[in-house]
């Protein structure tokens, strides 16, 4: 049976949307082999990373210093339950929202070329004509590209760029998601963006 | 030729080198010109960028892209011009990519706009193929098929010109009920739009209400020839990991294939090669929609309505309709087929028989105004159609029926036509609709307890948790409608024990006791405390009821809930009411979903009362 407390409770006057377990909850059920988990998960994560980008950007403008955490990070530390998750799903928790990023960022980048080559006679600001001067939309795009045919003869390499670049972790939590030695991801991470700048450089 | 195992051995040789001096490298790469040397310009320029910290790559992705994932302003702005056409600004996000209103510099005339997202348009046979389709069902010149002005592209940006329809999508229009005269002459208008594509050996793909625009004057335009055809196959360019990267598409891409399950045929989903049947069946769902208030295939995931749309059968029409006129029921159903050979075969066939009915219908509302009074169809007739529907006509008995069900069909459709039209179609809805439908939106906010303390702040439940002892709630409703509102707790009981129950709402904890809610109201219950649970264990059920009118069997108990009495109901008498009721209206289960952010639940129901029960564990 469900009844009205007696009125000791503090009164709240908030409603924060905090972390609950549903993140958590999710990825377990996904990590079993349960596909709609996925289905749900995606939409919470990618809303996540929609909206730190945006505060990031603010927050940049603001204080003009660059944040050291990463979006993934913060997203991570927003949505999942810190005190009941466990160490593997937080590494599928990092891999999923580094593909996610890679997606949103690629997709974005194809999007904003289009129309900005479409709309020739468009009269950009000053600023936006100096943000954009050096292209980090085609260099994204040619990133892309270049990791996918990274990935046709080293999937795993490919793999570690993206946990590296797209989801910014770190080398260990990378060797932790990919369960790889530290050592080796090292040596794919070096060897893969030799690689990469060379084929951005071309 | 580039390989795993070139590329194994250039990385061996690259790590090889990195980890010498400068003297001991020229040396190394030296001998190797002489054992590898198709492998050293490769390694030379690996080592070169190696020493090279200013590429991309070597910063996070997000310092690059925080702000082109931040910036949600539309591709183009008021004033933009894209080849001649003047951007005048946004008139929505179609499935696929934004749409603009524009004014065409040349013949000067409204456009619409339609930028096609660049991932759509890099396969270019693809494109060609769109662009094929799309021409031919815009030169069939039918009154119902959008006219395409031009198909175009500069750069890197492809548009589509269409002709601008001041109208509303059927997506849109639907959210107010449409009277069956309507619902007819929409569904022949798309039929026969698709008629002449099928003709011209056009399938559409995607008919769904987006893809339906209603003119004032009464037209039907089907948008979007063809479209579908870019879409098709646009998850099979990544590499690894390929069933998340198609899911991460379909979920951020609006418009690919899993983007729109509701409006699709089994065998698109199963992902089998097309014919026209496929739109036999998408239209098959709209009409269903329509008439019901309702997609006939849901399910809280995308993967459970796939379930849904190839392994169950929608609810019956007449649950959410109960006089609809069984002909429309059998249509509706034989379009709605599973197995395409069992469905009309072609578009025409389907064509046909609307308009047979909408004939019917014609004539039965001349005697629908004779003077002589009307009997009621008899349920068991107006049901007969659709039990007997798939098999074989054969006894002289079924003859009967059909006569019976003709005769109860005319009858039925004379009482339903002077009920119900008061114009020709299309046109306005009259005044009084025949379906009526109740939505709510809920929420739940839950705070912890440990140990007898709060634990963390109250959050938005987002998922099924298991509420621990001194877990505490609270229940928000909102809803577009006004209406009586009654929240009824069921108690955890023993399959052989009477079920318990005690009034949450009304209480005078909330809303002043009143059950009546006015439109968009949103309370909270209650006010100022929480709600919590007792010792025992098990399955809570919380029923929701959203009547239009005062509902009487709950409104006998509302009393109770007072601080003294604490809500329960303990008369035996009207507990057993109260459960009677419950029941009796909680079949067939509403329909729920869930908003964007997984925090409110949306119930719909047909009728005019809605009861939704929400399970909570206490363990």
């Amino acid at each position: 049976m469900v009844f009205v407390a007696t009125p000791r409770t503090p009164r709240m006057n908030k409603l924060e949307i905090l972390p609950d377990q549903s993140i958590t909850h999710l990825l377990v059920k996904w990590g079993s082999g349960d596909k709609a988990a996925l289905d749900e998960l995606i939409p919470l994560v990618y809303n996540e990373l929609r909206k730190l980008a945006a505060s990031y950007l603010r927050r940049r403008s603001a204080s003009n210093t660059l944040q050291a955490t990463a979006l993934v990070h913060e997203a991570y530390v927003r949505l999942a339950d810190q005190s009941s998750i466990s160490i593997e799903h937080r590494a599928q928790f990092f891999g999923l929202a580094a593909k996610i990023m890679r997606d949103i960022l690629v997709d974005h980048a194809r999007k904003r070329l289009a129309t900005k080559r479409g709309g020739q006679q468009l009269r950009l600001s000053l600023t936006e004509a100096e943000r954009f001067g050096h292209k980090p939309e085609v260099e994204l795009i040619a990133l892309d590209e270049a990791l996918k045919t990274l990935a046709s003869t080293n999937p795993q390499h490919s793999r570690v760029v993206e946990l590296r670049f797209f989801g910014g972790l770190t080398i260990e939590e990378t060797a932790q998601v990919m369960s790889l030695s530290h050592a080796t991801t090292e040596r794919y991470w070096s060897f893969s963006r030799a690689w990469l700048r060379r084929e951005l450089a071309a | 030729m580039t390989t795993p195992e070139s590329m194994q051995r250039l990385e061996e040789l690259f790590h090889e080198a990195v980890g010498l001096g400068p003297q001991q490298r020229a040396e190394f790469i030296a001998r190797l010109r002489d054992s590898n040397p198709d492998l050293v310009a490769e390694l030379e320029s690996l080592m070169s960028a190696h020493e090279q910290p200013d590429s991309l790559i070597d910063a996070p992705a997000y310092e690059a892209g925080a702000e082109m994932i931040a910036d949600t302003q539309p591709a183009l702005l008021a004033g933009q011009v894209v080849a001649h056409y003047t951007v005048v600004g946004p008139l929505g996000k179609g499935g696929m990519g934004e749409v603009y209103l524009a004014n065409d510099a040349k013949l000067d005339r409204k456009v619409a706009l339609k930028l096609l997202p660049a991932e759509f348009t890099n396969h270019k046979e693809r494109l060609r193929r769109f662009i094929q389709e799309a021409k031919t069902a815009s030169s069939l010149n039918h009154p119902n098929i959008i006219t395409i002005h031009e198909i175009g592209q500069t750069e890197n940006l492809h548009f589509i010109a269409t002709e601008f329809i001041d109208g509303q999508t059927l997506k849109r229009r639907k959210y107010t009920k449409m009277e069956l005269p309507e619902i007819l002459e929409v569904s022949i208008q798309v039929a026969g739009a698709l008629q002449a594509a099928h003709a011209a050996g056009i399938i559409h793909r995607d008919i769904k209400p987006e893809n339906i625009m209603l003119r004032p004057d009464g037209y039907v335009k089907v948008l979007d020839f063809g479209l579908a055809k870019l879409t098709e196959n646009s998850g099979q360019s990544r590499t690894a990991g390929s069933e998340i990267d198609t899911m991460i598409r379909a979920r951020t891409t609006p418009g690919t294939v899993l983007g729109t399950v509701n409006y699709m045929s089994p065998e698109q989903a199963r992902g089998q090669a097309l014919d026209q049947r496929t739109d036999v069946f998408s239209l098959g769902v709209v009409m269903y929609e329509l008439a019901a208030g309702h997609v006939p295939f849901t399910g809280a995931t995308k993967i459970d309505t796939l379930v849904s749309l190839l392994e169950k059968e929608p609810p019956p029409l007449d649950v959410a309709w109960p006089d609809m006129p069984a002909e429309f029921q059998r249509i509706i159903s034989k379009s709605l087929r599973k197995n395409r050979e069992e469905r009309y075969q072609t578009i025409k066939d389907l064509l046909i028989d609307l308009k047979s009915f909408k004939e019917e219908l014609a004539f039965s509302q001349k005697l629908g105004r004779s003077p002589s009074p009307l009997v009621q169809p008899g349920t068991a007739a107006a049901k007969a159609p659709a039990q007997t529907e798939g098999k074989p006509r054969r006894s002289a008995l079924l003859i009967l029926v059909a006569v019976i069900v003709l005769a109860g069909l005319l009858v039925g459709g004379a009482i339903w036509w002077r009920r119900a039209a008061t114009g020709a179609a299309p046109g306005p809805a009259p005044a009084q609709p025949p379906v009526v439908q109740r939505t709510v939106n809920y929420w739940l906010t839950v705070q912890k307890y440990r140990e007898e303390k709060p634990y963390g702040e109250p959050f938005r439940l987002r998922d099924d948790i298991n509420f621990e002892k001194d877990y505490q709630l609270r229940l928000h409703i909102n809803s577009s409608q006004g209406g009586h509102l009654y929240v009824i707790n069921e108690g955890p009981s023993g399959a052989d024990q009477a079920p318990t129950f005690n009034v949450m709402f009304p209480s005078t904890t909330a809303n002043h006791g009143s059950a009546l809610l006015t439109q968009n109201q949103q309370i909270q219950i209650p006010e100022q405390t929480w709600f919590k649970f007792d010792e025992q264990q098990g399955t809570e059920r919380i029923w929701l009821v959203w009547a239009i009118n005062p509902v009487p069997e709950l409104e006998a108990v509302k009393g109770v809930a007072n601080p003294k009495d604490r809500g329960v109901i303990s008369s035996p008498g009207l507990a057993a009411a109260v459960n009677q009721f419950l029941k009796a209206h909680s079949s067939p289960s509403p329909s729920v979903e869930r908003d964007a952010d997984r925090t409110e639940t949306i119930v719909k129901a047909p009728g005019d009362i809605l009861v939704h029960v929400i399970k909570l564990e206490h363990h």
